[in-house]
């Protein structure tokens, strides 16, 4: 009995697996196809001759070097911002006692109501027209310094915190500077943690924005360049999938290496959400 | 008295004086060209050197490649010491996101690509030029304008009010490709109208053992033939011309052709260059743009003119470009690089390393682009050029055509799947519009 429930759930989690990296498998095996291959039907599993030289040319259609070095300086500044801005607001949220703070809390959060779609304009015209910031890295980074959403959760894991840890830490006569920092932070690791994940992929994929406020190629980053494979009357699918790879590698690695915390953010998150 | 007099002359000068301005505002219309003489000489200002100039177009991959050898050209070869600085802004779709945000008060850039639907859309910020002014003027204005291809003019001064807002850059059309290696081995002849289409379509079918032809979009599919059976499609009011029995029976034509088995649609592969290149279908119309996407090491391929239906109606399709306003000095340097992207020799030289057609008669003409064409390389640029230029019809300017498009489009896709009858699908195309 225990034998079969066994097997049935290797079964399950295998086909799962399998379902999750189907997609991957597809990329990399598209890269390495020639353009007939990867539209074919009946479908062509694997390439009759490999096709390395897809890296190449992906890599000559648009200056991926550069890219990549603006995409990491932008992921990572912003996510540091947004974890600075979103463990003091969080704090406070949680923590201080100030006139006002839950009527300020319930407006932030009506205001994730809002589709991004609809504030993308105005902050444009704020950051661009009013600020002057076009083609500029702090026009990048500006709009995702704070997010209300990642403030949102990081004040419920710091909700669990007990209550008493700090009164008793304030008895002690701590400040609630020290307190935030040697209790809070510390015990918010795996929160932390995946906010700066969410934040990094987030920052990583974005396409839109960083369209809008740069112009020069020596500002763009990744996500633009991929575009450059698509054109009115079709897409070099097989050059697109090449670029996705080498656009992926990073993520994925940074993934590999830090996994158990996601994993352990992303249930607890969900279970108190 | 004496005053009155004067009075009078004074009066009399100044309505002379105001019928010559009248006369200088109307500044020609779509097609006629003002004779010089009526006009007054305009000054026009000088242009500095070390003028730079903002170009922001949607021209990615190999076209994009294709563009910066053009504007190369002109930075290098301009005696006005004018610097372009093309910038790529994504798809067509990303490139209206950026100008509608950028209109509202932002970077705009001096000269865009967009087609003319969004063109009318950015004309609710007064920031787009009216370009008959430059067009017409003896100095600067575009000579031979007529040697502009006819379709392309209709479509660029469109406008409400007749004038032209645009002018041509990137144009393709629809061609008939086929697998001229199946043709030769049986003995089939490229369909030159419907009846042969159909009788070829059924040959070639029944050796296939599937459906031997297919049409790249449907929306062009209905666009173009319903015009070739002697249908109107909309005016550029918005008011549905469609709704005729001629187009009714253009749809029942290709119907008529799924349900036996011997036409169909591009479905899941969403372009017909995939089953064309794995062999699973021998004929297709698409555009001549897509043809970088064709191709394979198993047999050759040609292009041919569409078959024509009642008339020769053929769909002229890519964008224009047209330009934002800023000052005198950098409008008037900005119409000299859109006369350049039209001059004979550049455009055809757009058109040899690009997906796109010469939009000038006397393009097709030039030496270099004679031998290109004959050279055989691709051969939709020897048919893309055969169309003469009143054969193109486009998309009346308004803001919604796109929705009209998609309206079409959904007709010929529920026809095509037996969702609903050809009438009912036209009807309620029509109903979903009004």
């Amino acid at each position: 009995m225990k034998t079969t429930s066994k097997i049935i759930i290797y079964i399950l989690l295998t086909a799962g697996a399998i379902v999750m990296l189907f997609p991957f498998f597809w990329m990399i095996t598209g890269s390495l196809k020639t353009y007939n291959e990867i539209t074919a039907s009946p479908i062509v599993w694997w390439p009759k001759v490999v096709q390395w030289s897809n890296y190449a040319r992906a890599l000559e259609i648009a200056p991926f070097d550069k890219y990549f070095v603006n995409t990491v300086l932008m992921a990572t500044i912003n996510t540091a911002a947004v974890l600075i801005t979103s463990i003091f607001a969080a704090f406070a949220f949680s923590r201080l006692k100030f006139k006002g703070r839950d009527i300020i809390f319930s407006i932030l959060l009506a205001t994730l109501m809002i589709p991004s779609q609809i504030l993308i304009i105005t902050n444009y015209v704020t950051v661009a027209v009013r600020m002057h910031l076009m083609d500029t890295m702090l026009a990048l980074i500006l709009p995702y310094t704070a997010s209300i959403f990642y403030i949102y959760l990081l004040r419920e894991f710091f909700n669990q915190i007990p209550e008493q840890l700090y009164l008793a830490a304030k008895v002690d006569g701590t400040s609630d500077w020290r307190y935030l920092w040697k209790i809070m932070v510390p015990n918010a690791k795996n929160a932390l943690l995946t906010i700066g994940l969410f934040s990094f992929i987030a920052s990583w994929n974005s396409y839109i924005w960083p369209l809008l406020v740069t112009n020069s190629q020596s500002k763009r980053v990744l996500s633009i360049g991929l575009r450059y494979f698509s054109g009115e009357a079709g897409t070099d699918y097989h050059l697109l999938m090449a670029a996705g790879t080498i656009v992926i590698m990073p993520l994925l690695v940074i993934y590999l290496f830090l996994r158990r915390y996601i994993m352990e953010g992303v249930s607890r998150a969900g279970i108190k959400g | 008295m004496k005053n009155k007099k004067i009075l009078a002359l004074l009066l009399a000068v100044l309505m002379i004086v105001s019928f010559a301005a009248c006369k200088k505002d109307d500044g020609g219309d779509a097609t006629p060209t003002p004779s010089a003489s009526v006009e007054p000489v305009k000054e026009w200002p000088e242009i500095p050197a070390g003028t730079v100039l903002q170009f922001w177009h949607a021209m990615g991959g190999a076209n994009g490649d294709a563009l910066t050898k053009v504007v190369d050209k002109f930075n290098t070869e301009n005696t006005l010491g004018l610097t372009i600085e093309a910038t790529y802004q994504g798809s067509y779709g990303d490139l209206h996101t950026k100008l509608v945000a950028a209109l509202q008060g932002g970077d705009t850039p001096h000269i865009a690509q967009a087609y003319a639907n969004n063109i009318m859309v950015y004309m609710d910020s007064e920031a787009i030029v009216q370009l008959n002014e430059y067009i017409y003027d003896s100095q600067v204005g575009v000579e031979d304008f007529e040697d502009i291809l006819q379709g392309y003019r209709e479509e660029n001064s469109n406008y409400p009010d007749g004038k032209f807002y645009s002018l041509p850059f990137n144009k393709s059309t629809e061609v008939l490709y086929y697998n001229e290696t199946f043709f030769n081995a049986n003995n089939l002849t490229v369909p030159t109208t419907w009846d042969e289409l159909k009788d070829v379509s059924i040959m070639a079918s029944n050796i296939l053992g599937k459906p031997a032809f297919g049409y790249d979009s449907l929306a062009n599919l209905f666009i173009t033939w319903s015009q070739q059976a002697g249908s109107g499609y909309t005016n550029n009011n918005g008011d549905v011309l469609f709704n005729t029995p001629e187009a009714r029976e253009a749809l029942q034509f290709f119907i008529d052709g799924v349900e036996a088995g011997y036409f169909r649609t591009a479905g899941e592969d969403r372009y017909m260059s995939g089953p064309f290149n794995d062999e699973n279908a021998v004929m297709f119309i698409g555009s001549t743009s897509g043809s970088a996407y064709i191709g394979s090491d198993t047999f050759e391929w040609n292009a041919a003119q569409m078959p024509w239906g009642k008339e020769k109606k053929v769909i002229q399709q890519g964008s224009n470009m047209f330009m934002v306003k800023s000052n005198e000095v950098e409008q008037l340097a900005t119409f000299e690089f859109m006369k350049f992207l039209m001059a004979p020799e550049n455009t055809a030289l757009w058109a040899m390393n690009s997906g796109y057609l010469p939009v000038r008669a006397s393009a097709r003409e030039l030496p270099e682009y004679v031998a290109f064409v004959a050279a055989g390389t691709n051969p939709t640029k020897e048919v893309g050029t055969s169309y003469d230029g009143s054969w193109y019809i486009y998309d009346p300017v308004f803001k919604e055509s796109y929705s009209v498009r998609q309206a079409v489009d959904t007709a010929v896709e529920e026809a095509a799947t037996g969702v609903k009858t050809v009438d009912q699908a036209i009807t309620d195309a029509a109903a979903s519009l009004q």
